[in-house]
């Protein structure tokens, strides 16, 4: 039966099926297609518990397209104790980041390939708190380490119902950047955040450092350099470029990390504001 | 330095940790001498003595390299970094063998040459240990030139890397035959 080759050939199928009886009997006597989600396990409140591996059988007839639909079929229906953190179901808020066959990814827009078997873990290289949720205490205190806010002089003289203005280009250079919704994909992607991630602020998060850096509107350029000026914290990346591989968004915090270099480096400066931000 | 005495104390509870507490140390002390930016002492994360409490917790480390899918850039990357290392540690190796074991290296070379190995051996060994040199050098320019900020598209990445493996072979075999 073709059934893997996605909705063209679940068409063609169904076609064939309709002209040798009624649709809708077809629709109800489809063979199960069944698959395997093999999800990585850890309770905390078993003592001693070792993490590993549970196995389910899902038929995908029966079951919505993506890997975050397999999931929460599987909590519905099979085991209410698996765990795992969702939300927005369609790849807006990063709760539901993980690891789907090798790779980091939201499940919720991650379509549920036709392979026999996939096999889900957390994040990799975080600690557990429970299945498939990571603490990820470290990251968001990374990410107010580099103070992700609009710092300037007159913040608190500026009359409140005005707003700062930018250029047309100097908004433009934003773009790529602040789409980031902070699922941690990337950087629990990154070898160097894995040896690391206790002194290397990882490629999420340095994606930001370097948005606040050249915001046109931004005073505190100097001072969000000065952090960056050490061994980890921003040069410990080697360009392995897990982290652009990985997102989920089609963001490229390689690259934004390489800019960042040149620019805390001193080999590039921060251009001047094509626009006065206060008329 | 009392945010080095309060940090030190909550390390030295766990004995298993005596690494990680001298490492965070000699990390806060680093941080005492280099306090002039104001970003770093307002905006201080706390990344090891998290890591600490996790592992008090009973927490596991979720897999990481078991888990992750070996890809082409990634492999690329892994490949410099071995072929860099091995071949640092062959060239001190091959240093301190030649120097040491042999009485001049004229006659290192007789003494391989009356071995009367098959041509075949030696040009396979002659381009084993030219391969990863020439990668290490064109890989490493690829390097420069994502550090100059080119080449970041995935495709680019991807492209880029096939090159670096072409010329490599390329220039390596054109090597071997002269």
């Amino acid at each position: 039966m073709a059934f893997r080759c996605g909705k063209a050939g679940l068409i063609l199928t169904q076609l064939g099926q309709s002209l040798r009886c009624s649709s809708t009997a077809a629709a109800a006597a489809q063979p199960p297609r069944m698959k395997t989600f093999s999800i990585y396990r850890w309770n905390p409140d078993k003592p001693g518990d070792k993490p590993k591996m549970q196995n389910y059988e899902v038929d995908l007839n029966d079951c919505g397209p993506m890997v975050l639909d397999a999931l929460i079929k599987i909590k519905n229906e099979m085991d209410p104790t698996l765990t795992f953190r969702r939300s927005c179901r369609e790849g807006i808020c990063g709760s539901c980041a993980m690891n789907i066959a090798g790779a980091n990814t939201l499940a919720c827009i991650c379509e549920i390939d036709s392979k026999a078997a996939t096999k889900i873990y957390p994040l990799p290289h975080m600690y557990v708190i429970k299945d498939l949720v990571p603490d990820m205490t470290n990251f968001y205190e990374q990410y107010r380490s580099i103070q992700p806010w609009l710092q300037r002089d007159d913040l608190k003289t500026m009359d409140s119902t005005k707003e700062y203005l930018q250029s047309e280009g100097d908004r433009k250079k934003l773009d790529g950047l602040y789409e980031c919704i902070l699922c941690a994909c990337c950087s629990t992607s990154c070898p160097a955040y894995w040896w690391n991630g206790d002194r290397y602020l990882g490629p999420a998060v340095l994606m930001q450092a370097y948005r606040w850096m050249i915001d046109s509107r931004d005073e505190a350029f100097e001072k969000r350099a000065d952090f960056l000026k050490d061994k980890y914290k921003l040069y410990k990346c080697h360009t392995i470029m897990n982290c652009t591989k990985t997102c989920p968004k089609g963001l490229n915090p390689g690259y934004a990390i390489a800019e960042a270099k040149l620019l805390v480096a001193g080999l590039q400066e921060k251009s001047k504001p094509e626009m006065k931000a206060t008329a | 330095m009392s945010m080095v005495c309060r940090t030190s104390m909550v390390v030295l509870k766990t004995p298993q940790s005596h690494k990680l507490a001298l490492r965070h140390i000699l990390q806060q002390c680093s941080r005492l001498v280099a306090s002039s930016a104001p970003l770093q002492a307002e905006g201080t994360y706390r990344g090891l003595e998290l890591e600490i409490r996790n592992k008090k917790m009973g927490r596991p480390l979720s897999p990481f390299l078991s888990s992750y899918k070996m890809h082409f850039p990634m492999a690329t990357s892994l490949m410099h970094r071995v072929t860099g290392t091995g071949y640092s540690s062959l060239y001190y190796l091959s240093v301190i063998g030649v120097v040491g074991l042999a009485p001049s290296f004229p006659a290192l070379i007789e003494s391989i040459q009356s071995l009367h190995l098959d041509p075949n051996l030696i040009l396979a060994t002659k381009f084993v240990l030219t391969w990863p040199v020439m990668y290490h050098m064109f890989n490493g320019l690829r390097h420069l030139a994502w550090d100059a900020g080119a080449g970041f598209d995935l495709p680019m990445v991807y492209k880029s890397g096939f090159f670096v493996l072409g010329l490599t072979t390329i220039v390596t075999l054109f090597l071997l035959s002269l």
